[in-house]
């Protein structure tokens, strides 16, 4: 069976890595990775916000931040049009509750294991949040990480020294470890004493008005690293320490490279004497979603995905089956437009920035095959203005930025009638409606958890249409 | 006419640059000599691009209007600008400088000076175009911006 998969973002990726696994006959189209690129360095898969999940971030006792496991199930519990409700069916009896536990700890190490050979791991567990700063000098509640951010979790520090390095833009120490101290106070845990270290770094070291994606490229390099090494062993040797190193964290500016993060975390971690890790971070004062983009394209290639840099034109569709994609001509060339035939297609083709829904004549629309669109409150929005779907409060909840298809359990999309549109077309990702990344920050979660389901049920598509 | 030598001056102050210094010389002093000079057409349009043809001056067509359009997709997230960096673009060179100056194609022609050098700069490998998240053809619009190259580097000045 040849299955396409549309759209490059992790959701596609997962998926394409799945079916690939499962040794089925795999191509991805993609013109571009999507949302993906802007991650911020973790993994979160239940809803962390309070404003969002109207969960406390804290339990009944106020000892502890709320763990993975439980905001997940009361997202199952809270959200009927979630797309987890959707996967693992609404709560009651645990059933939901474990089926979705087990298939976000199989879906992390299925990731960690597509990342690892590229120096990424994913870290984390459902059992206890990480609390991770970043750059804007803000606490997060996440429950996975990636190699850079994971290992800075704030809980267990009895001091964190926030390094500044003279220069770098988008960075700014002070007031980053000012904010850090009043986000702990406002949570209500022990708080580490935060401490601002300048990093003795060589003139010139920071070129280019401080932009952290040279500084970045610069750590990629031998020499470069070893210059931050020195720096970092430089401060460290002259201070007398009050505090042992495993209770102690340097916490760095994003600017650890693109790719090989974990050898120069251990190699800094011995330089320092403590426990080294970056902030979070969105681009372009983060090198994070390039390191996952990255190791996601190493992965592709190893294991065999074909890879089609193009754009889809169109879909073709017989009655209640889609049959092939209408590729755009590529720049430049002469040949005519290409057709890629399929007996399963799997549309990952993100929101507004992946290309996925577009506005167009005047409403938001699903661009290849104009699927219906639903908001979290199931209200139909396709062909609706998109101011019409904003307020201009920036409190409370955005009906746009929730919009998307909506799937059977399947994860096939529906059609107006509450029923499958096509027997073998599929979607994941942030094209499924019912949540909004964009407050929520759990996109990379569903991502995952959503394509790696796709590619199962489009193996079992595939078994029963074979057997 | 005083207010275009403002909007000069406040380039100038901004930026010192040379080339800005050049285009405001061209468009001020230029234009009085080169219309003058030629007897006057009845298409006033025709006459314009005939006199300005030797300064790269094109009227807009319908695929540059649609690559600024795609262009204003650029929400700045700066990945461009970072994988350009990491695969070793040139010194300078900043895809993100190029998208915004597309986008702002009619608005100011001026300040496109500034970023235009770049684009000659551009190895068009397109590395940025695999990480932009809105999919900006940004190959194409330094190619774009590149073509525009004769106005912003005139003979002699740098």
């Amino acid at each position: 069976m040849r299955v396409l998969v549309i759209g490059g973002g992790l959701a596609g990726a997962a998926a394409a890595l799945e079916l690939a696994s499962r040794e089925l006959a795999v191509t991805l189209v993609s013109a571009g990775v999507g949302a993906t690129a802007l991650s911020w360095g973790s993994l979160d898969v239940a809803v962390p916000s309070p404003e969002i999940s109207g969960l406390p971030l804290r339990d009944a006792t106020a000892t502890r931040l709320l763990s993975p496991r439980e905001r997940l199930a009361a997202c199952l519990r809270t959200r009927p049009r979630h797309p987890y409700a959707t996967l693992f069916g609404r709560s009651g009896g645990g059933a939901a509750e474990s089926a979705a536990a087990d298939a976000v700890k199989s879906a992390a190490a299925s990731l960690d294991g597509w990342l690892a050979p590229s120096g990424l791991r994913v870290e984390g567990g459902l059992d206890a949040a990480r609390l991770l700063a970043n750059v804007r000098g803000a606490v997060r509640v996440s429950d996975f990480a990636f190699t850079g951010p994971a290992e800075g979790d704030l809980q267990g520090a009895a001091e964190v020294e926030v390094a500044t390095v003279a220069g770098l833009a988008q960075h700014a120490a002070r007031p980053l470890a000012r904010a850090l101290a009043a986000e702990f106070a406002a949570i209500g845990l022990p708080r580490p004493s935060f401490r601002v270290v300048p990093l003795p770094l060589p003139a010139g070291f920071v070129v280019d008005g401080g932009s952290p994606a040279r500084v970045a490229a610069r750590t990629d390099t031998e020499e470069g690293l070893r210059v931050l090494l020195a720096a970092v062993a430089a401060r460290h040797r002259d201070e007398v320490r009050r505090v042992d190193g495993e209770r102690r964290l340097l916490l760095l500016p994003p600017i650890l490279g693109f790719s090989g993060v974990l050898g120069k975390l251990a190699r800094l971690r011995e330089a320092a004497g403590c426990r080294v890790a970056e902030c979070l971070g969105a681009p372009p004062a983060s090198p994070a979603g390039l390191r996952l983009v990255g190791a996601l394209a190493a992965a592709l290639l190893r294991e065999g995905v074909v890879v089609e840099r193009a754009r889809v034109r169109a879909l073709e569709r017989t009655g209640r089956r889609v049959r092939a994609v209408r590729l755009q001509p590529r720049e430049g060339s002469s040949r005519a437009e290409e057709r890629l035939e399929a007996e399963a297609i799997l549309l990952a083709s993100g929101r507004f920035l992946g290309g996925g829904l577009a506005e167009r004549e005047g409403g938001v629309h699903e661009t290849l095959l104009d699927l219906p669109l639903y908001d979290e409150a199931g209200v139909r929005v396709d062909g609706s203005a998109a101011n019409r779907l904003v307020r201009a409060s920036p409190e409370g909840p955005q009906r746009l930025f929730s919009s998307g298809v909506r799937t059977d359990s399947r994860l096939r999309p529906l059609g107006a009638d509450g029923e499958p549109l096509f027997e073998n077309l599929f979607a994941a990702g942030d094209l499924i409606g019912g949540f909004d990344p964009s407050t929520e920050r759990t996109g990379l979660g569903v991502a995952l958890l959503t394509g790696l389901r796709a590619a199962s049920e489009i193996a079992r598509l595939a078994e029963e249409e074979s057997g | 006419m005083i207010r275009g030598y403002r909007g000069f001056l406040r380039e100038f102050s901004r930026t010192g640059s040379a080339r800005a210094f050049w285009l405001q010389v061209r468009t001020g002093v230029a234009h009085i000599v080169r219309t003058g000079r030629r007897p006057r057409g009845s298409d006033a349009v025709a006459l314009f691009l005939e006199n300005y043809r030797e300064d790269g001056i094109r009227l807009p067509d319908a695929a540059r209007d649609a690559l600024r359009l795609e262009a204003q997709r650029c929400t700045a997230c700066g990945l461009c600008t970072e994988e350009c960096a990491r695969v070793g673009g040139a010194p300078h060179l900043d895809p993100m400088d190029a998208v915004a100056a597309a986008s702002r194609l009619a608005i100011d022609i001026v300040r496109l000076a500034l970023p235009i050098a770049d684009a000659a700069a551009c190895s068009a490998c397109a590395a940025c175009e695999a990480v932009c998240p809105a999919h900006i053809p940004i190959a194409r619009v330094q190619a774009d911006l590149g073509s525009l190259g004769a106005m912003a580097q005139p003979a002699g000045i740098r």
